[in-house]
């Protein structure tokens, strides 16, 4: 019996911390071939930026020295989301309800993407604080160089799975 | 933790050994007395789990305690209704999320005398099963989430009675002893396996009432002080 609440003690004192890996959550996009579904691989040269519009906090000086403060909708830009992708790419989305990627294939030729999700704050256990999950609403999208795109799961966690499937033509 | 761990069985050890002397004397009284037919209703036991409590004793969280009644039918079946409440009040030092929940919980099962051939002995080992359940609502809250990617957007995290409900069962293995005419004590160890904790999309429950942090360990113990009522 005193061997045995030992054991009940020692597992008791091993609590494991299963917390993910990561806790940001990613849209993961697949490139398809649109006649064959066959995977589709871009050129070298594409850069992926994105951007969503927040509330953004202005500070104006006026004539007479006073400041006076005021919330604004700003697009909050982000550079560079995605360098090259080949086959496939895994985009974070913004903290508002809306998230648009713009894809530059060439200095002439993008495509402009728009996700518009519900944010879904998640805690999973108490050791691993807070995660963003998100559910994909609707998704617009222009189609210079791709075809379509299909979502495949709406549901964009901190899982290693497939969202969307974007098509472009073979040629 | 271990400091806490070695006390409560060096608790244990102490508690324990009067009983194995009064064992050691009854053993020795009993061992040729001439074997009676076992009644079918032997005894009913009313029994209460300290284990809880003194894990709070011990600077846990969460407190549990529980009362629980059991048949004892021809000193071999013994089917138990155990009825407790649970509590926690917690905040995560690390990431300051904050969770609280109080309610109480039931199981329901039943125990096999492994030393059911052997009445003479002043004490027993068991093994059982239980299902349990718990229905409770909890609060839970952390810091304002910031994005991590384009920054300046916030967003608050607090929820506050949220419905919760936890489905489980025991596997049990014990011992009783007793230590003093009908007053009897005990030990188990217990593994824990959920069968359903209702989520919701922000959350699920990290404490659960009877059962305890849910993403922890399965095993669990319970120190009975346990009163024996003859028929």
């Amino acid at each position: 019996m005193i061997l045995l609440l030992s054991l009940v003690f020692m597992l008791n004192g091993c609590n494991s911390n299963n917390c993910p890996l990561t806790t940001v959550s990613f849209a993961h996009f697949e490139f398809l071939n649109s006649t064959d579904s066959k995977q589709h691989t871009m050129g070298d040269s594409v850069v992926i930026t994105g951007f969503t519009v927040a509330d953004v906090t202005v500070n104006d000086t006026l004539k007479d020295g006073t400041v006076t403060t005021r919330i604004v909708k700003d697009s909050l830009l982000n550079e560079i989301l995605y360098n090259k992708p080949t086959t496939s790419m895994s985009l974070p989305l913004s903290y508002k309800s809306t998230t648009t990627y713009v894809i530059h294939y060439s200095k002439k030729m993008r495509d402009t993407i728009v996700v518009e999700h519900k944010n879904i704050p998640y805690i999973e256990s108490i050791d691993c604080g807070t995660m963003m999950f998100y559910k994909v609403n609707n998704i617009r999208y222009t189609t210079n160089a791709l075809d379509s795109i299909e979502t495949v799961n709406p549901d964009i966690n901190n899982e290693e799975k497939i969202n969307f499937n974007i098509y472009f033509p073979t040629n | 933790m271990k400091k806490k761990l070695i006390l409560i069985f060096i608790f244990l050890l102490i508690s324990i050994l009067p009983s194995i002397k009064l064992m050691a004397q009854d053993v020795k009284k009993l061992v040729d007395t001439p074997k009676e037919e076992e009644p079918l209703f032997k005894s009913i036991e009313i029994g209460v789990d300290v284990g809880g409590l003194a894990q709070k004793v011990f600077g846990s969280d969460y407190t549990s305690v529980s009362a629980s009644i059991t048949a004892n039918i021809k000193n071999r079946y013994m089917p138990v209704i155990e009825i407790g409440y649970g509590k926690i009040n917690t905040i995560n030092e690390s990431n300051s999320v904050a969770y609280d929940t109080k309610a109480p919980f039931i199981k329901v099962g039943a125990d096999y005398n492994f030393f059911y051939k052997k009445p003479y002995l002043p004490g027993f080992l068991y093994g059982g099963i239980r299902i349990c359940h718990s229905s409770f609502s909890y609060n839970i809250s952390a810091p304002e989430m910031g994005d991590p990617v384009w920054g300046n957007i916030t967003i608050p995290y607090s929820y506050k009675g949220v419905s919760g409900s936890s489905t489980w069962s025991e596997f049990v293995v014990g011992v009783k002893a007793k230590i003093f005419k009908n007053f009897h004590m005990g030990w188990s160890a217990r593994y824990r396996a959920i069968i359903s904790n209702k989520k919701t999309e922000n959350s699920e429950p990290l404490y659960i009432p009877g059962y305890g942090m849910s993403n922890s360990s399965k095993f669990g113990f319970t120190y009975n002080l346990i009163y024996n009522l003859p028929f």
